[in-house]
């Protein structure tokens, strides 16, 4: 069974294509043959470096052919995806993985807790 | 045993500094009831033994809560068997450790502990010989003590393999990787046991203890130890850090699925930290 690039980077499949990129050349980096002169593992390395390779001509193969689809996609995706437009690196981007990942939600939560606190006879918030 | 296998905690990020510190409480959790004893031991090397299985199974822990008497304070730890596994490595390494000193030392404590912690090292399901390998192997790095063998390499190799074997017979671990991870595991421990070497040096120079260094470098009762030290430093970075390359080497090719943030700090950075620290003698690793 083959891997897929994104298995082998161990990247998830939305990763944009210039990250793919740089994380590619690292690991090319990583596991070049080269480096592994006079070591044991150089086997491992070799065939590490090749199905690496293999995998990246996969995905850029694949790329191609979604690319006159995607230039499209993407135009669109970037502008109608949130009303923020700021650009923000990927380090920076928030984990969705809390309870209160959007606006709606937290206001829900507060709601909630805020009646909870008047059915025990305490106030949290005030106004509600 | 050592504790020179580390994360540079100012580079990592708050995320993985609480899950290494879970792990960290997971492992002395997993010790049980011998905790209370070998907590003063628990070193880092275990939580990295623990670090690396479950990240190259793949496997995302989920924390738990439980009250730590020796902390006095609530404590999010780890469960799984990796960090099981690692635990009772650890206090198999410790006894042999503990039995160790008590042979050259005759340290009454230390017979004492040995005492207690015998009952809690039982068996290890996954891998039964273990226990005899290590046994061969640390009779043949204490004969190289005995007859003082003037040679860096032997023993350093020996330590290797000890430490290698912790790594064989693991399950659910791809062949390829199993290679890759008893290379790394070797040239680990040649490293920690030069490094050891290298920190230990004044002491066993005063004592007149088995010291590879000391023996490899012809080292004179004569001569001040500190010059001793000076003048052999050059060396001793350049053999270490060839090690770190191999260690390098190997880990670049395992292939780490979470909590890889952690080991790249430790591997990339902390070595060579730690590398850095005993070299020049600090007790810290603060810069001024």
């Amino acid at each position: 069974m083959k891997r897929s690039i994104f298995e082998l980077l161990n990247i998830p499949l939305d990763t944009p294509h210039v990250e793919i990129e740089i994380l590619y050349k690292e690991y090319l980096e990583k596991y070049n043959p080269k480096r592994y002169e006079n070591s044991e593992l150089k086997p491992i390395a070799m065939a590490k470096y090749n199905e690496l390779i293999e995998a990246y001509e996969a995905y850029k193969k694949q790329l191609e052919g979604d690319n006159a689809l995607n230039a499209a996609m993407d135009n669109e995706l970037i502008y109608s995806y949130t009303s923020l437009r700021g650009y923000r690196p990927g380090y920076y981007y928030r984990r969705h993985d809390g309870c209160c990942d959007d606006i709606c939600q937290c206001i829900g939560c507060m709601w909630v807790t805020d009646t909870c606190c008047e059915c025990m006879g305490g106030d949290c918030i005030s106004c509600m | 045993m050592f504790g020179y296998v580390k994360p540079v905690k100012s580079e990592l990020k708050l995320r993985e500094l609480n899950e290494f510190k879970a792990f960290y409480c997971g492992v002395c959790t997993s010790l049980q009831r011998a905790r209370y004893l070998a907590k003063i031991f628990l070193s880092y090397d275990s939580i990295f033994f623990a670090l690396l299985l479950t990240s190259l199974k793949g496997r995302t822990l989920s924390y738990r809560k439980r009250f730590c008497e020796i902390e006095f304070r609530k404590v999010a730890y780890f469960e799984s068997d990796d960090i099981t596994l690692a635990a009772t490595n650890f206090i198999l390494l410790l006894k042999y450790k503990l039995l160790d000193d008590v042979k050259d030392e005759k340290n009454f404590v230390k017979m004492v502990l040995l005492s207690i912690l015998r009952k809690f090292a039982g068996e290890n399901p996954h891998n039964p010989h273990l226990e005899e390998r290590l046994k061969g192997l640390l009779t043949e790095l204490g004969n190289l003590e005995r007859y003082q063998v003037p040679s860096i390499d032997q023993p350093t190799n020996i330590f290797g393999e000890i430490v290698a074997i912790f790594f064989q017979n693991l399950e659910d671990i791809s062949p390829e990787q199993k290679v890759v991870l008893v290379n790394l595991a070797k040239h680990l421990g040649r490293w920690i046991y030069a490094l050891d070497a290298f920190d230990d040096l004044g002491k066993d120079a005063q004592k007149h203890n088995y010291n590879p260094f000391l023996l490899e470098f012809k080292y004179e009762e004569s001569t001040d130890i500190r010059q001793f030290i000076d003048k052999i430093r050059p060396q001793v970075r350049e053999y270490l850090f060839k090690i770190l390359d191999d260690v390098i080497l190997a880990y670049n090719l395992l292939e780490l699925k979470t909590y890889k943030g952690i080991l790249d700090n430790i591997v990339y950075i902390g070595l060579f930290e730690e590398t850095e620290r005993v070299l020049s003698r600090r007790r810290t690793c603060k810069r001024a």
